[in-house]
């Protein structure tokens, strides 16, 4: 329920417990008013009555003193008496119009009074007649008395009647003026007693209805200051709560406000900057976080002063201490905010910062223990090139030592078969060739490993290198690469590729020397050397006419000692191809082969182009 | 030990080799081609030393090429080449070295050391001719071609 729904209860409320028995009250006036009114005009009636009572008995008296003066007249024949009797018959038609006027609104009395005229009329009449015989003749006659005495009877009777009526009425309304004041009495009475109960009956349930929309309304107040106060309250614990955390937060918070001083420290700033808040309160904050760097010693750019310009967050730079009052220093790690209002104005500046010794101590261990490592393991990359240098040069000496003897195995059968021919049979000589043909495969064995271990070390620098001459001259240099022992085609001119000598020699060679071998027999060898443009790459083909590779074997070729083709009729040490692979890997190229059986092989070697 | 009966005087080629089996193999050869007469073995770097250096103006005039091989007792190829290359006198005569490993450090070596030709061992009479007749066709960088004129 809102405040303004109350509002309007309320003064609802008050409304109907004022007006309400305002408006009773008004009616209730009125009615007893209207009882008075009836009652006055009752009374007003049985006073009009008094009055025309009166009247008649005034009327009345001066009909019977007209007949007084008439009789002193008559009996002394003094004129005054006749002015008298004028007078009164002059003020009895007066008055009896005034009475006739006054029953206006009653036609018996109307009637009644009328009869009253006639009969004074009567009697005036005859009584006029009298006084004017009074000059003829002084003496009254009996008679005429008698007669008079008949006549102001009949005027008696009709005033008795009138009278009679109009007491009758006078007591009638005098009766309805008790019964009205009875009526005014006991029923305004009345209707004052039940108004005043209704009165304070409704204004007892309207101020009940009142007490309890004030009392909702003082409950709903009541709530409000509690709910206020609660707010107030909770607002309190809260800031105290931030107090709590910011003061016991591990690390450093100084909040500078928007001119960059400081308004805020928690404890940890205040023990890293020496200062208390009390002190620092409203200082500059450079003053009171004073950082430099570590190594140059230069004040490093105040972070506040950043913020303002920046209006982000910013973190210091590395290597970052502070300076404390006392002059203890700390590495420390900090950021700044900006503390923004709802329109986006920055109202000040949080400043968070660490003690960042231990941090330190653990970088500077760190870079120590990784340098430490790295001589290690330079070291050890050392001992170990050293150990690879050696390997090589044992390796030199093993073919060294190792072919001498079948040199001597080679050359003495040799020597055998040549000089001693006669002394042998077909079987000895033989068996001298064999012993010559073991040895010198032994030894290519010898070459072609030490060839492939040495090809699997080597990590050198390549260089640009002539890939045309480079063919062209172990075309040139080996017999089987010529006429009349093969026809061998190089297209066109080759690109310039990056490479190492050694290596490509090898890998021309064996390649160039495979395709001129393994051909059926009393087959020439064709062979044709070209490339192809690959981009960045260089794609070197070398097709010959020979008895071609199965599919499922062109990656078993390049592995060691495989040979796929009767190592019978075509000899070699099945290295041939594998230290092909290993020497084109070593310079940065790939090689593959396009074949089928019978339709003669495709090598290609894909090389990097010079740059 | 068989060495060549021929005086100093006719020593037209030097082979200096310490194997038993390669020098035994390789004479056989040039005494089958009677030029076993114009070559003289020596087995050891140090004796081929002595017998260089012993002051003789026909051997320096007369001696066509060297045969070396580098693996030598006492005194080995590589040491011995460099003191030929510091003789004044012998600083150059061709020098054919015998190699069997092609160990890439002796052959740098052997570049710097401006060795006139190389060969694959075993050294057989064509390998061994071929490269005593090519010592009259290479070009000798910078040096009076005297051995050629005196052929």
């Amino acid at each position: 329920m809102t405040v303004d729904s109350d509002a309007l209860r309320f003064s609802q409320t008050l409304r109907s417990a004022i007006l309400l028995p305002l408006a009773v009250i008004f009616l209730t006036a009125l009615l007893l008013l209207s009882l008075v009114l009836w009652l006055f005009h009752d009374m007003h009636w049985s006073y009009h009555s008094y009055r025309v009572l009166v009247d008649e008995r005034d009327s009345q008296t001066r009909v019977c003193d007209s007949q007084d003066n008439m009789r002193g007249y008559l009996l002394t024949g003094d004129e005054s008496f006749v002015r008298a009797f004028e007078a009164d018959q002059n003020a009895t038609n007066v008055q009896l119009d005034q009475l006739k006027q006054m029953v206006q609104d009653n036609p018996a009395q109307v009637s009644n009074a009328e009869d009253i005229i006639q009969a004074k009329d009567l009697w005036f009449d005859y009584a006029k007649t009298l006084v004017a015989r009074r000059v003829e003749r002084p003496i009254v006659n009996p008679q005429d008395i008698e007669m008079g005495k008949t006549l102001m009877d009949g005027v008696e009777a009709k005033y008795e009647k009138f009278n009679q009526t109009e007491i009758a009425l006078q007591e009638e309304r005098l009766r309805r003026v008790h019964q009205m004041q009875s009526i005014v009495t006991y029923g305004g009475g009345a209707l004052l007693v039940l108004l005043s109960l209704s009165i304070a009956q409704v204004v007892r349930r309207q101020f009940m209805k009142l007490a309890g929309e004030y009392r909702r309304a003082l409950t709903i107040i009541e709530d409000r200051a509690a709910a206020l106060a609660r707010s107030e309250a909770d607002l309190e614990e809260q800031k105290e709560w931030f107090h709590v955390t910011l003061k016991s937060i591990g690390d450093g918070v100084i909040v500078a406000d928007p001119e960059g001083r400081v308004v805020f420290m928690n404890e940890e700033s205040e023990r890293l900057t020496g200062w208390t808040s009390t002190d620092a309160l409203l200082k500059p904050l450079p003053e009171v976080f004073k950082i430099v760097n570590e190594e140059t010693r230069v004040p490093v750019e105040n972070p506040v002063a950043k913020v303002f310009r920046e209006k982000k967050v910013v973190g210091l730079a590395n290597h970052t201490v502070l300076i404390s009052r006392v002059g203890q220093e700390w590495p420390i790690e900090d950021s700044a905010a900006p503390i923004y209002d709802a329109k986006e104005k920055v109202l000040g500046v949080v400043l968070v910062f660490h003690n960042a010794t231990e941090m330190r101590h653990t970088q500077r261990t760190l870079r120590a223990y990784s340098q430490n490592l790295e001589r290690e393991v330079a070291e050890r990359t050392t001992t170990l090139q050293q150990a690879v240098i050696e390997l090589e040069a044992f390796s030199y000496t093993i073919s060294h030592d190792l072919r001498s003897p079948l040199r001597a195995m080679q050359g003495f059968a040799q020597a055998v078969v040549e000089d001693y021919a006669d002394k042998l049979d077909e079987q000895g000589k033989n068996y001298l060739l064999r012993i010559r043909n073991a040895a010198e495969r032994l030894d290519r064995l010898i070459q072609d490993l030490l060839a492939y271990t040495r090809l699997s070390q080597e990590k050198a620098m390549l260089g640009p290198l002539d890939l045309d001459k480079i063919v062209r001259e172990i075309i040139e240099h080996y017999p089987n690469l010529h006429l009349p022992a093969a026809q061998v085609e190089v297209v066109g001119t080759l690109p310039k590729i990056m490479g190492l000598e050694a290596a490509l020699t090898q890998v021309l060679s064996n390649l160039l020397g495979n395709a001129a071998k393994f051909v059926a027999p009393g087959t020439e060898p064709r062979i044709k050397v070209w490339c192809e443009d690959h981009g960045e790459k260089v794609r070197l083909w070398i097709q010959d006419n020979g008895i071609g590779i199965a599919p499922r074997d062109f990656e078993r070729i390049f592995q060691m000692f495989v040979q796929v083709n009767e190592p019978q009729r075509y000899g070699g040490t099945g290295m041939g191809l594998a230290i092909v692979r290993k020497a084109v890997q070593s310079i940065q190229g790939s090689v593959g082969v396009e074949s089928e059986e019978g339709q003669g092989s495709k090598f290609w070697v894909e090389l990097n182009r010079a740059t | 030990m068989p060495f060549s009966k021929n005086t100093e005087s006719s020593v037209r080629v030097l082979v200096i080799e310490d194997n038993d089996d390669d020098r035994e193999l390789l004479l056989r050869q040039l005494k089958k081609s009677g030029m076993a007469g114009h070559v003289k073995f020596i087995t050891d770097g140090r004796k081929a030393l002595d017998f260089l250096t012993v002051p003789s103006k026909t051997l320096t005039e007369e001696l066509i090429a060297i045969f070396l091989d580098l693996k030598l007792p006492s005194l080995s190829g590589l040491d011995l080449l460099r003191r030929l290359r510091t003789d004044e006198k012998l600083q150059n005569v061709p020098v054919i070295v015998m190699t069997s490993s092609n160990d890439p450090k002796d052959m740098e070596e052997c570049r710097k050391l401006k060795v006139t030709n190389y060969v694959n061992k075993p050294v057989s009479f064509t390998s061994f001719s071929k490269a005593v007749a090519d010592v009259f066709h290479l070009p000798r960088q910078g040096e009076p071609p005297m051995s050629v004129e005196e052929v």
